[in-house]
């Protein structure tokens, strides 16, 4: 008996769904309708796929053992997707029902921060847990800090010394505008250069397969925190901006390569 | 008969690709012998250490499945 992995139909179709779904946000962000209202509502679009992206990854967290590796490696990713999705319900709540801009720093926020938590310690642990297989971990690790390092002198210098001088800011403003550009570098970027340096290792072998999707996704979450970041400090950021097509597709990247890991833990046999 | 080293290269491969090579030599000497050296008085024990590696990464299903597969082999 042999035994190999193959990626499954309910694989593609999320992958393909995601793709239609982001092409259509792309449109609405791009070429919005006339009708003011309705633009507004259809900004939130992106809201459906994440929380669609949640289930998916709760859905495959749950379908291994309580309490085995994947097991909680899968449940962080999904608390931190639903947890986005709940701010962003918040964020969409406030401004479609109550009508008035969502406050920032407010509510929302505080599930950003769990999101981008439980997505930083999901991956690391993911990737850490290579080792137990002879991953070796200095290069990657070495490689990691060295760029977050770099990266994290280059913002202070560039972007953070500027937002905590900034008199017009609150103290709460001001913790965010260091807080979300810094948390990208050590919870999204971070993980997702590291978790790609270890599964580079194995080459094409299945058990890397859903984590590079993993990291594609923070990659695009990441580079959406960053300029999200930038213009909210400046006031100007917009919901159904081009900023929310990087964190639909992160979501929907992080929906595949959950699926993935359900089909690499599913292989087929030939006998 | 293939040595079991070999065949626990094969039931490996898909899952840990270029590592594999390393995974087998760290398995091995877990059980105090090289990797050409494990015979098939040493599958016992070498479930138990495949299993404690391969959970950390994969699913129990996973595990199951390459241990199956390694003792169907002839």
């Amino acid at each position: 008996m042999t035994t190999y992995v193959v990626i499954s139909r309910r694989t593609w179709s999320i992958a393909l769904v995601g793709l239609i779904g982001l092409g259509a946000f792309a449109y609405v962000v791009l070429a919005p309708p006339s009708d003011a209202q309705a633009a507004r509502a259809l900004a939130y679009l992106d809201v459906f796929f994440i929380i669609a992206s949640a289930i998916v990854i709760m859905l495959v967290a749950t379908s291994f053992k309580p309490g085995e590796a994947l097991w909680r490696q899968w449940m962080l990713i999904g608390l931190g997707t639903a947890s986005f999705a709940i701010g962003d319900v918040a964020w969409a709540f406030t401004d479609l029902v109550l009508k008035r801009p969502a406050p920032s720093p407010g509510l929302p926020d505080v599930f950003y921060f769990i999101t981008t938590v439980a997505l930083g310690v999901g991956v690391m642990r993911a990737a850490i847990a290579f080792r137990r297989v002879s991953v070796t971990m200095r290069t990657p690790i070495v490689i990691t800090a060295a760029l977050m390092s770099a990266l994290v002198l280059g913002e202070s210098v560039f972007v953070l010394m500027g937002v905590v001088s900034d008199p017009a800011l609150s103290f709460a403003a001001k913790a965010l505008g260091v807080y979300y550009p810094l948390a990208d570098i050590v919870f999204l970027f971070g993980p997702a250069l590291f978790i790609v340096l270890v599964v580079s290792r194995l080459g094409r072998g299945s058990l890397g397969w859903p984590w590079w999707a993993v990291a594609a996704g923070l990659a695009c979450m990441s580079v959406s925190d960053l300029v999200f970041s930038a213009l909210q400090t400046s006031g100007s950021y917009l919901a159904g901006s081009p900023v929310d097509l990087g964190w639909m597709a992160g979501f929907v990247l992080l929906a595949c390569g959950a699926s993935i890991a359900h089909d690499v833990a599913h292989p087929l046999r030939h006998t | 008969m293939a040595p079991l080293a070999d065949d626990l290269r094969s039931a490996l491969q898909p899952y840990l690709g270029a590592a594999t090579a390393a995974c087998v030599q760290s398995l091995a000497a877990s059980l105090g012998r090289s990797a050409d050296s494990l015979d098939a008085a040493d599958l016992p024990a070498l479930e138990g250490q495949l299993r404690a590696s391969l959970s950390a990464v994969a699913a129990a299903g996973t595990v199951d499945t390459i241990i199956e597969d390694l003792r169907s082999r002839p």
